[in-house]
């Protein structure tokens, strides 16, 4: 083990934390306000509402509430159809959205890289990163409380019923929401050339070209 | 010299697939623990070992434990799923188990994951109980937002050391 390898590693981690962490306290309500309509196309795209998604500042804190409108009846139990027209709301803490950018954006800095474009590299290849890593969460997260409201309704009435997407938003919420950007990250990280099993599959690829090229070539 | 390795990491795909694999089997098996055992024997444990710190760092505080809560008469908490940091460990357990390292050398890493976690864990709920009794809004931002990326990045760190570690020096050439 190469002791300075260590160190230079466990300070980037910290050094990305830190920062990752300050900008999501200091600017992280601009970041939330800018990824609010990804999550409202991502929220209605898994869910049989309408949805409006909004950034709310009050009393309990900064929040990011979602408000579904039911376009079409919506079974909920024996005495209870939701007709069009209806609306629901539930909110997340603001922070809980930031919670897997801060650790994608750690991840990715944590890697050593070859050269210095790759860092760079790895930070570009983060943002589309972040935009799946979100659609896959905090969509979820909002659709699945107003899912478990309903859920929670029809066991009061007897009848029991279950929700692929609340069991999606289990997963997250008990580990998946951390899981996600740390995988997003090892596969940007992968996707550099540079990056472990890479340089031979390049290098390969290199002396294949030069081996058909000589091959080619017409003798001297 | 050579450095004989004990973690190798030159499968990147095959240790995200059995990674993603491991902790998903972990996470089916939480999920199927009862909720009685979980709140009255495992989180009955988390929240007595927490009063006993917060006893011993400030007597004055009247804490009690029933049985997966804590309370005094400035603050109350509940230990509930999730809350245990057993995301985390499953994590960490997960990516020992992707790593292609001895067993033994595995064993011996998630038995300090766990100790890890564990202290972690702790200090977070000791820390949540004085975040609700004298520092209320900070109480929301640390349990959602602070807390769960720190345990990430310090997992992060802990991994990263098991794996380098792992490097065993002095393997004579042959």
């Amino acid at each position: 083990m190469r002791r300075r390898d260590l160190g230079e590693l466990v300070g980037r981690i910290v050094l990305a934390w830190a920062l990752s962490s300050a900008v999501g306290l200091l600017a992280g309500r601009y970041i939330v306000g800018l990824i609010i309509p990804l999550l409202t196309l991502a929220s209605d795209a898994i869910s049989p509402y309408t949805t409006l998604i909004e950034y709310d500042r009050g009393v309990e804190g900064d929040r990011v509430s979602i408000t579904a409108y039911v376009t079409r009846p919506i079974y909920v139990h024996h005495a209870l159809t939701l007709n069009p027209g209806v609306t629901m709301t539930a909110a997340i803490d603001a922070g809980h959205v930031l919670v897997p950018l801060v650790i994608l954006f750690t991840a990715l800095w944590a890697p050593p890289v070859v050269r210095r474009r790759d860092r760079a590299r790895l930070v570009v290849l983060g943002l589309p990163a972040a935009c799946i890593v979100l659609c896959l969460t905090i969509p979820f997260v909002l659709i699945g409380k107003i899912e478990m409201m309903l859920i929670e309704d029809a066991a009061k009435a007897g009848e029991l019923h279950s929700s692929l997407l609340v069991d999606w938003m289990i997963f997250g919420e008990s580990g998946g929401i951390w899981l996600m950007p740390l995988v997003a990250a090892v596969l940007c990280a992968q996707s550099l050339p540079s990056a472990a099993g890479n340089e031979n599959r390049w290098r390969r690829a290199a002396e294949n070209s030069t081996k058909a090229a000589q091959a080619s070539a017409p003798p001297a | 010299m050579t450095h004989g390795r004990l973690v190798n990491f030159t499968r990147p795909i095959q240790f995200l697939a059995v990674f993603i694999g491991v902790y998903a089997a972990l996470e089916a098996i939480y999920f199927a623990v009862p909720d009685p055992f979980l709140l009255d024997v495992v989180y009955h444990d988390i929240v007595a070992a927490s009063a006993d710190v917060i006893r011993l760092i400030t007597p004055q505080e009247a804490v009690k434990t029933i049985a997966n809560r804590l309370q005094s008469g400035g603050a109350a908490l509940e230990v509930v799923r999730g809350c245990d940091g057993a995301g985390v460990m499953f994590m960490l357990s997960a990516a020992m188990a992707a790593s292609s390292a001895p067993l033994w050398y595995k064993v011996a890493g998630v038995l300090a994951a766990t100790v890890l976690v564990v202290v972690l864990n702790q200090a977070r709920i000791v820390t949540l109980y004085y975040l609700a009794v004298y520092r209320k809004e900070w109480f929301l931002p640390v349990p959602v937002y602070f807390a769960p990326t720190f345990m990430i990045a310090v997992s992060g760190i802990f991994f990263a050391t098991w794996a380098m570690v792992g490097r065993t020096p002095a393997r004579a050439a042959a």
